[in-house]
């Protein structure tokens, strides 16, 4: 080796998350200011005797040895399946190579302790990586993370914004990460993230629920409607929910058509079933619709949860013919 | 008497069953009896009042006398060599069909058979139909398979084979209101329109004749061919139809869930079922899914019998259309009959009596209820 590197023979890192592991790892390999660095990445549970001895002796045309030991935490004294691993470990720890990169990747909980004992005294460094909580913490939690990763950029999103966000992309790490770089590549740095860009952005993805579906469909928007659909039932939701979803829509929809015209609203809302805020809506969407037409739609809702319950036909099938269906006999006069 | 009273209007079944408790008594059984008989016949014609009644007289000395305790505890559900299966899921599963099996193997402990009354025989999930076909065929020598189903089509044919079908027939309206007078003591007039209304049912009968509240039940649910004039009624009149239904069944399964819930907090020592402590909350969530799936089939039954009810209307509307001379089901609801009837021609009221129908398939194969009432309502209107 020609120049002189800071490099650190023995690390532990621990967390949970592979985004951030990686991070730590990158983190280590630009501090050891080398671009000649070969990564090995091993199994802790898989190591075969000599396996480490042999990842961590210089080649003659490589750089320096950089060996990812992954998930020591199973190391446990109690599993004879991973005694090998585990004696394989040791048996490096106690005489590192000082010229290779060692890093233990320890994914939490109890098991490996030992390990981890052995490395400290080895004289390793430990890079902590924050773990994710679970339960109504991790939304929080995700909340932070995009917080921080836009302000890295710089650029700034209020919470509503963030938490629409989060439920259009899920609360995996990877994720947020890559959709926070994608948003501001696309908006310049420093600028203000709004909800309405994430909602163009991830707008079919943003919490699609059978309502939603029934809302674009007795406006008329079958197209819509069927986009929908295949990100509904994509994102896994039930196909009985939407129709369940749309016949309660149309029953509200045709209770409200078909009340008096001068009725008060609260008790439109209580006949038909509708919260009394949707009836004025409701009351709007039904000059477009006739009485035979909302008859013919509720059929075909029937039918279609008939299909779907049982099994007659594809469910996807049953679905689209249904919004086809509804959608056409919204012009039923 | 005989344990046999019980059975309305059904002299050749009772013919036979006579005839074979007779051979079951001789030293070495007669061909009159066998050890696996399958009884089938329309709901209400006393599928399991027969069989109960066979089985009394199975294990009764003196061949079905209907007053000593062996007969007492048979058709009670309490004697010792008489297993009772009904159930009010479903379906039953595998697991029971198994246990069946293995007391099925036992020997009769005070009388001469052993005998198992499996209701519901059609509810029997295909590998629970599996698990009992071995010991149908050659069961214990003194065990009695005695299995319950609406027809001959609802059970597998490897289960019809290794039975001896008996058939019920629907009784007719004067053998049910003879019985509601003989038996329970209702006096003739409402016999005579219980027997009528129920079309043969006679639990259906009894209920209506001693209940009020049935009659208005029925009564309001006859009413809603004339409400279903517009798309609001017609979805109005849905709603308060599966609404009353769901009440309804809501009520019947109300009283048993909460004596189970106590006792099963008292069976794992828990102070209040209300509020079960952590340790015991699967048991309770357990129970409670029972409870839910058994009060949804509840809602569908009394569902289904709203709709046979409407059905039977419609049937009377064709009656009068085509001038047939039977007697209607729904006589005191002639005046509105023929309203209804000189309104529309005899293809129209075929094709709402297909909708009930087609209703009726859809709800006992889960679609939601309310979605397919209002189908039908809809299609009620239309007509």
């Amino acid at each position: 080796m020609l120049t002189p590197m800071a490099i650190t023979p023995l690390t532990v890192i621990t967390g949970n998350e592979e985004l951030l592991i990686d991070r730590a790892l990158k983190g280590l390999i630009a501090s050891a200011g080398d671009d000649d660095i070969e990564i090995v990445t091993l199994s802790a549970r898989t190591l075969q005797t000599g396996q480490l001895g042999v990842s961590t002796s210089p080649s003659l045309f490589g750089g320096t040895p950089l060996v990812v030991v992954d998930g020591v935490e199973n190391l446990v004294l109690s599993n004879p399946d991973v005694a090998a691993s585990l004696d394989e470990v040791m048996a490096y720890l106690s005489a590192p190579n000082p010229d290779a990169m060692v890093v233990l990747v320890h994914g939490g909980g109890n098991g490996g302790k030992g390990v981890l004992t052995a490395a400290k005294k080895a004289g390793a460094a430990t890079i902590k990586t924050p773990t994710s909580p679970s339960g109504n913490a991790l939304r929080q939690n995700r909340a932070e993370f995009v917080k921080t990763e836009l302000a890295a950029f710089p650029c700034h999103a209020d919470p509503q914004t963030i938490e629409v966000l989060i439920n259009a992309v899920g609360t995996k790490l990877r994720d947020l990460s890559g959709a926070c770089a994608q948003l501001v590549s696309d908006l310049g740095v420093g600028g203000l993230l709004d909800e309405e860009t994430v909602r163009r952005y991830y707008g079919g993805r943003v919490e699609v629920q059978g309502f939603d579906i029934a809302d674009q469909v007795l406006a008329g928007r079958i197209a819509e409607a069927l986009g929908l659909l295949r990100h509904a039932r994509e994102s896994g939701v039930p196909a009985v929910l939407v129709t369940a979803a749309c016949g309660r829509s149309l029953r509200q929809l045709a209770l409200v058509a078909t009340s008096p015209r001068g009725a008060p609203a609260d008790s439109v809302a209580a006949l038909s079933g509708a919260p009394p805020w949707k009836v004025k809506d409701l009351r709007a969407l039904a000059r477009d619709w006739s009485e035979p037409g909302l008859a013919s739609a509720i059929t075909a809702v029937a039918v279609a949860d008939t299909d779907v319950k049982t099994g007659a036909i594809d469910p996807e099938f049953a679905l689209e013919r249904m919004l086809i269906a509804v959608g056409r006999a919204r012009g039923q006069r | 008497m005989s344990v046999f009273d019980s059975m309305v209007g059904q002299e050749r079944a009772r013919t036979e069953l006579t005839r074979a408790v007779a051979d079951a008594a001789l030293s070495s059984p007669g061909a009159a009896m066998t050890h696996a008989w399958l009884f089938t016949g329309p709901p209400g014609s006393g599928r399991s009042v027969a069989a109960r009644a066979f089985a009394a007289a199975l294990v009764c000395p003196d061949g079905g006398c209907g007053h000593c305790p062996d007969c007492h505890t048979a058709l009670l559900g309490s004697h010792a060599d008489v297993d009772h299966v009904a159930t009010e899921a479903m379906t039953i599963s595998v697991e029971r069909a198994r246990s069946l099996v293995l007391e099925a193997s036992t020997a009769p402990s005070v009388g001469r058979w052993r005998v198992i009354v499996l209701e519901d025989a059609d509810r029997l999930t295909e590998s629970a139909n599996n698990a009992l076909l071995k010991s149908l065929e050659e069961p214990t020598r003194h065990t009695v398979w005695l299995l319950c189903a609406p027809s001959m089509e609802d059970v597998l044919p490897t289960i019809r084979s290794r039975c001896r079908h008996v058939m019920l027939t629907t009784p007719t309206t004067s053998d049910v209101a003879r019985h509601l007078v003989e038996r329970d003591g209702v006096d003739e007039a409402m016999a005579a329109f219980a027997a009528r209304a129920s079309m043969g049912h006679i639990g259906r009968a009894r209920g209506l004749a001693r209940d009020e509240q049935a009659r208005l039940t029925r009564a309001a649910t006859l009413s809603l061919p004339a409400n279903v004039s517009s798309l609001g009624s017609a979805l109005l009149s849905a709603r308060e139809l599966v609404d009353a239904a769901t009440e309804r069944g809501a009520e019947r399964t109300k009283s048993v869930d909460e004596v189970e819930r106590v006792e099963l907090a008292r069976g794992l020592g828990v102070e209040n079922p209300e509020r079960p402590p952590k340790w015991a909350r699967s048991e309770f969530k357990r129970l409670k899914d029972a409870q839910d799936k058994r009060r949804k089939r509840a809602t569908i039954d009394e569902l289904d019998r709203d709709l046979q009810d409407l059905l039977s209307f419609y049937r009377d509307v064709l009656v009068v259309q085509v001038g047939g001379e039977v007697p209607l089901v729904n006589a005191e609801l002639r005046v509105s009959i023929e309203k209804v009837a000189s309104r529309y021609q005899p293809e129209i009221t075929m094709r709402s009596m297909e909708a009930i129908l087609d209703a009726r398939e859809k709800i006992a194969a889960y679609v939601t209820p309310l979605l397919a009432v209002e189908e039908l309502t809809l299609a009620l209107r239309a007509s």
